[in-house]
């Protein structure tokens, strides 16, 4: 039991007595680890950082223990958006838990409905009709490239900048706005559905992606230039929070944030679903696992998300968007696991099916989730100003962390 | 119930005090005009007689007048000019394009709950405030605006400005200190680190001026950077003026350099407990300080109020209004309308379209325009004060911009690669340029002996 | 001797300035007790835990020290940069040794690795 920290409710210039009904006694420590947390050393002091603080994606709560400037030790402290959306899924029909899973992860829904939906489609045994499985590529890859540019923005945000987010939300809102065109929504489309998607691409959706296509790439490396070239940002993010190749796989790590140790593995290739395999595209992977090679590895997914939205508009045919389906969803008893290669990773689902029209057990990996355990590793050591850094960096969106 | 007794019951706090204090301030008004009127001669013989008293309220006066005006066209600035680099528009309600929105936020401010919590320190909590800003009022009375516009010509100019500018951080520290708060602490002491880091390079980079000149008197600095454009510092003593100016950036805790406040790090940092008018003053002190150090840096290395060429022509144009005799109101009243009626006549001529009304408003306009030119050249050319004030306002201004353009540019420096900066090269690099300068002035004295 | 009143009377000028308007922002502004949640120290909606006024870090301390001595530096370098013109050559000599003696002490520092953070 730790006797030098003193919760400062006692302090007598706050003055709440013990007996109050305001009174909150001292965290009493649970696990070795967390008493270990808990015990201050000479000069050593806590400080919250949220979940009501400028910087934290969403409503994260990091408990950092400072000495001085330099960060001795850190624990994020998670479930301040907890819905439970697996157990709201067991009691929701297949077709209700795909937009349940919709807004884990709200700066890129589309693929936390591709991975249930991928998923509900091997349970039930369904071919998807190809015109269908370009337009998810086609989304999806409009999605990646919405939420990379976002994750740009906010890693110079979180920096100090405060230019490059508004920029680069010049991009994100003109694809945005492209998707609502095309699914009625803005933020959580819910345009998957089980055998195909809701309908097929419409006027207003082509003629904006044209314009868009047209300037995307020499816009999109425009805005690049206010952080690329910046010595400022280079300097605070080179070397900072390096993670190795082995680490990496050790903690599960996925996307970008591995490709940045020089693993190139991704799903697309790896595993392959809808029309990847037909698709040209380049895994872009860099080797120091830095802060500065998770982003620049990002900006390349850009690139190739590009070239690959044109190979799609180039041979996309024509057909039905929609597999035949009953109504009700009632597959086999059995279980099935779908995955998908998002922004930040990998999102997988796994459901398991008893028969009856509602999933028995659904099952949500998702990478931020996976991703914020590194936070901790990463900053030991570092200043208060490299726990932004690298939490930005890492890119974890809490919707998805707290499911 | 009475009328009146109605009318006070629906008032607002507020407008119970305007309701009694605006009667009080017009029957006051009205008592000093008479008073003023009867006894102005015996007044104006007063004053003239005790100059120096007459001459510091004068000053204090100006100098309210140059800190408040100054700092809401700062703020102003910087939210318009910070839109239009993000392309957003920015402030557009208020006002013209927006333009009185600062003030309207200082009212706001001022209206505010200015909230004490429990646990500060109450004596510190309210006196950091007025320590910041007095730090950053009291700089402003050695600025020299101009040779016949300074407000006192300190003989130790210079040191005054580095010795009052640097209690600032000391009110920085009494908040972040007081407030009993970890956010204020980390910005209190941040703010305590880096302003004493960055302390050293900018005394030390002037160092090579006061060598050149002799003398650490600001109106004297600015006298010895008259003539060309090549005798400004900033050519003579270019290594001086960028160290200079990275630490003025440190100093008025601008980016690339404003770790104290750093909102993604430490919330608000020593300011996060502060609400209210309290905070305000932090506030507005922190846009009177960019205005500071712009100003001292147009003063040192920019020539200060020296036109950056000197005219070969000096037009001197006399107007003896007294000669015009009883054709003076007359030409008063009616120059306006015949000047008007001139400039519409082109326009109205022009088009069939245009309205008689919108030619007579577009010859208004132009007349005004006209005239407003006419005057400030008149003034410009006979007052040479004014004109070295607008070219000291051009060059302060233009830093101003500088400075607002970086923060909408930059990305924050790490603390600690802010301090290594300071005291790896910076300090370094300004002993150099001290070596350096008293080495060319070795030569060229042993030279012209 | 003007100059020092003019000083202290432009100290009294703001701080009235300052305090005049404190006070009419306390008169037109409304002002709420509030629960315990208002009258807690801010820490992004969490109870504050630990000590706030401990001992902190001791990397400040050090870049204070070291500015104590190039400050007193600072006061002789003035004075000196003033007659320059009348030392000339002894005046830079003699405060070559000197600026030289506290850049050894500079780069003991920096050998040691004060300035670069801990």
């Amino acid at each position: 039991m730790p006797q030098q920290t003193r919760p400062s409710l006692d302090d007598p210039r706050i003055s709440i007595p013990a007996g109050s009904e305001w009174y909150e006694p001292a965290p009493t420590p649970q696990t070795e680890r967390q008493a270990e947390f808990l015990t201050l050393k000479d000069g050593e002091m806590f400080v919250n950082m949220g979940p009501q603080h400028p910087s934290t994606h969403g409503v994260l709560r990091v408990v950092i223990k400072i000495d001085g400037e330099k960060v001795v030790d850190l624990d994020p402290v998670l479930g301040y958006l907890h819905r439970g959306v697996e157990k709201l899924c067991e009691n929701a029909d297949y077709h209700q838990a795909i937009c349940y899973t919709d807004p884990l992860e709200y700066v890129s829904s589309l693929f936390c409905e591709a991975a249930p939906v991928a998923a509900f489609e091997k349970l039930m045994e369904v071919d998807v009709p190809r015109r269908a499985q370009y337009i998810r590529v086609l989304t999806m890859e409009l999605n990646r490239i919405a939420s990379h540019t976002l994750f740009q923005g906010w890693m110079a945000l979180d920096l100090g900048g405060l230019t490059p987010i508004l920029w680069s939300f010049i991009e994100r809102d003109e694809i945005v706005d492209m998707l609502a065109a095309l699914t009625g929504q803005k933020l959580l489309y819910n345009y998957y559905r089980i055998g195909g998607v809701n309908g097929d691409l419409n006027h207003e959706f082509m003629s904006r992606l044209g314009t868009w296509m047209s300037r995307a790439a020499a816009q999109i490396d425009s805005n690049l230039g206010l952080i690329n070239e910046n010595e400022l940002f280079v300097r605070r993010t080179r070397g900072l929070g390096v993670l190795d190749a082995k680490t990496a796989l050790r903690m599960g790590v996925t996307g970008p944030n591995l490709r940045s140790t020089g693993v190139p593995y991704d799903l697309r290739r790896d595993r392959p679903y809808l029309v990847y395999p037909e698709l040209e595209f380049d895994i872009p992977t860099r080797t120091e696992g830095d802060s500065l090679a998770r982003y620049l590895v990002r900006i390349d997914e850009i690139k190739q998300s590009i070239r690959i939205i044109d190979q799609v508009l180039h041979e996309m045919p024509d057909g039905p968007v929609m597999a035949k389906l009953p109504r009700l969803i009632r597959p086999r008893p059995g279980r099935a696991f779908g995955a998908v290669e998002g922004p930040r990773g990998v999102y997988g689902t796994y459901a398991i099916s008893d028969g009856t029209d509602q999933p028995f057990r659904m099952r949500i990996h998702d990478p931020s989730f996976v991703h914020l355990q590194l936070v901790g590793p990463l900053t030991r050591g570092n200043l208060i100003a490299d726990t932004m850094a690298v939490m930005a960096s890492l890119d974890p969106v809490m919707g998805g962390v707290d499911k | 119930m009475s009328g009146a007794a109605l009318v006070w019951a629906r008032l607002t706090p507020a407008g119970r005090i305007l309701a009694v204090l605006l009667p009080v301030l017009a029957v006051g008004g009205a008592l000093t005009t008479a008073l003023l009127i009867v006894f102005g001669g015996a007044i104006a013989a007063t004053i003239g007689a005790n100059l120096p008293i007459v001459r510091f309220l004068a000053a204090s006066v100006i100098t309210f007048l140059i800190t408040v005006p100054t700092a809401f066209l700062l703020i102003y600035m910087e939210m318009k000019i910070i839109a239009l680099m993000n392309l957003r528009i920015g402030p557009d309600r208020i006002g013209p394009a927006g333009a009185v929105m600062s003030i309207v936020h200082g009212l706001k401010v001022l209206m505010k709950e200015d909230y004490t919590p429990p646990s500060v320190d109450v004596p510190v909590f309210t006196l950091a405030p007025v320590v910041v800003y007095l730090a950053s009022f009291m700089t402003v009375m050695v600025i020299p605006f101009a040779p016949e516009l300074t407000s006192v010509g300190l003989e130790l100019g210079l040191l005054y400005f580095f010795a009052i500018g640097g209690l600032g951080v000391v009110g920085l520290m009494m908040a972040g200190w007081s407030s009993f708060n970890k956010y204020s602490l980390l910005g209190g002491i941040r703010a305590a680190a880096q302003a004493i880091s960055y302390e050293i390079p900018l005394t030390l980079s002037v160092v090579g001026i006061v060598i050149l000149t002799g003398t650490l008197s600001l109106p004297k600095i600015v006298a010895a950077q008259s003539g060309s454009l090549l005798d400004w510092f900033i050519f003579r003593q270019p290594l001086a003026a960028i160290i200079f100016f990275i630490a003025i950036t440190a100093e008025a805790n601008r980016t690339p350099f404003d770790n104290t406040e750093a909102d993604q790090e430490i919330v608000a940092g020593f300011a996060t407990e502060y609400s209210g008018m309290r905070f305000g003053f932090f506030f507005f002190a922190e846009y009177v300080n960019v205005f500071i150090v712009s100003a001292l840096f147009s003063a040192v290395f920019l020539g200060g109020s020296n036109a950056p060429l000197v005219l070969p022509f000096h037009p001197e144009i006399i107007i003896n209004l007294g000669s015009l005799g009883i054709m003076l109101p007359i030409l008063a009243g009616i120059a306006p309308v015949i000047g008007t009626l001139v400039c519409a006549a082109p326009i109205w001529f022009a088009s069939s379209r245009i309205k008689t009304w919108q030619a007579l408003v577009a010859g208004f306009l132009i007349f005004g325009g006209l005239s407003t030119a006419a005057i400030g050249f008149w003034a410009w050319a006979m007052i040479p004060a004014l004109g070295n004030l607008i070219w000291f306002l051009i060059k302060t201004f233009s830093l101003v911009f500088v400075f607002v353009w970086m923060r909408g540019t930059l990305p924050r420096a790490r603390i600690d690669q802010l301090m290594g900066f300071a005291w790896k090269w910076l300090l370094p690099a300004s002993l150099l340029n001290i070596f350096a300068t008293a080495l060319a002035v070795l030569l060229t004295t042993s030279g012209g002996n | 001797m003007t100059g020092l009143w003019y000083v202290l009377g432009f100290a009294g000028a703001g701080v009235s300035f300052v305090f005049l308007t404190i006070g009419l922002a306390w008169l037109i502004s409304h002002r709420v007790r509030g629960s315990r949640g208002k009258q807690l120290p801010y820490e992004s909606g969490i109870d504050t835990y630990g000590d706030t006024h401990g001992r902190f870090g001791l990397s400040f301390y050090l870049y204070a020290l070291l500015f104590v001595a190039f400050d007193v530096e600072i006061v002789f370098i003035y004075i000196w940069a003033l007659n320059f013109k009348v030392l000339l050559i002894d005046g830079l000599v003699s405060m070559a040794v000197f600026i030289g003696v506290l850049l050894i002490g500079l780069a003991y520092a920096w050998r040691k690795g004060v300035l670069s953070w801990r």
